[in-house]
């Protein structure tokens, strides 16, 4: 079994295929809590995924590199700074955003992740 | 004999120098070890709650400590700070700012918090609370930097409601 840290440190690097959808597949659980604070909140696999399809149909987004500037564990919680990275199929950056995290395990499952960040700026991006 | 005397007394003041060097023996009373950054952090927090913030910043930051409220404002250093506390835009109605800690955890000098913060009326009844999360970089027992990342427009709302 992975320590917290490193399940969450390999879902992150994950991350980067196919705008999350395999990572979203592999360590989501059908009950999964994603909130976006202020902007999202879905339940379960298909709802992140629906998500990720909304937005690189609004605005482009077809993969999201995760930059981990800080991890920690607390229990079964990891905490995260991040340099979140958002590019266009053709490889072009459209915007990055600081931004923390905190994801809660159950064995090697993310049962709940919540990220706060300036939601403004992510208005702007999509208003870009 | 007196060679003797010489050699003891050269023992004596190695070992009285030797032992004085030792990390961690201090033979002062009470107990003045390095706090850990958790613990800084958790001090600070628990301390934000009174005269407005301005002790903690007091206490905890430097000349040069960078606060950042993401997508809000930087302030540098301890005045800055306390005039950012103190802005005209904040509401006259919050009196104070509790930090209730939800997760706290520490990656070498950085500590990563989850918190609610309550803001609150002199009478204790809550204007609103904000969930949060913030990193403290700190360097011996002194906040050097802090990075807030929240919801702003749930702030904003907090400001509104005095309209």
């Amino acid at each position: 079994m992975l320590t917290p840290i490193e399940s969450i440190s390999a879902f992150c690097a994950a991350f980067v295929e196919d705008g999350g959808r395999p990572a979203i597949r592999r360590w989501f659980t059908a009950d999964t809590r994603w909130v976006n604070e202020g902007v999202s909140v879905t339940t379960g696999v298909n709802e992140a995924i629906a998500m990720i399809d909304s937005l690189e149909a609004s605005m482009g987004i077809a993969t999201v590199h995760i930059d981990m500037l800080a991890i920690a564990a607390d229990g079964s919680r990891v905490l995260t700074e991040r340099l979140d990275r958002f590019e266009l199929a053709d490889g072009r950056e459209i915007g990055r955003s600081m931004i923390m995290g905190i994801f809660e395990l159950k064995g090697d499952k993310i049962i709940e992740w919540r990220d706060y960040f300036d939601v403004n700026a992510m208005a702007n991006l999509a208003n870009a | 004999m007196m060679k003797h005397a010489a050699v003891m007394t050269a023992v004596a003041i190695f070992v009285t120098s030797a032992c004085s060097d030792l990390p961690g023996t201090s033979f002062k009373p009470g107990n003045d070890r390095m706090p850990t950054p958790i613990e800084t952090v958790t001090a600070f927090s628990a301390a934000i709650s009174k005269d407005n913030g301005r002790t903690a910043i007091r206490r905890w930051f430097t000349p040069e400590t960078v606060w950042v409220n993401e997508g809000v404002a930087t302030t540098r250093g301890i005045e800055e700070a306390i005039a950012f506390l103190d802005r005209p835009g904040r509401s006259p109605e919050i009196a104070a700012v509790h930090f209730d800690m939800l997760a706290i955890a520490v990656d070498g000098n950085s500590v990563l918090t989850e918190r609610l913060d309550r803001f609150v009326r002199a009478d204790g009844s809550e204007v609103a609370a904000i969930k949060l999360m913030g990193i403290f970089e700190v360097d011996g027992d002194h906040i050097v930097a802090w990075r807030d990342y929240a919801d702003v427009n749930a702030g904003a709302k907090i400001a509104r409601k005095r309209e």
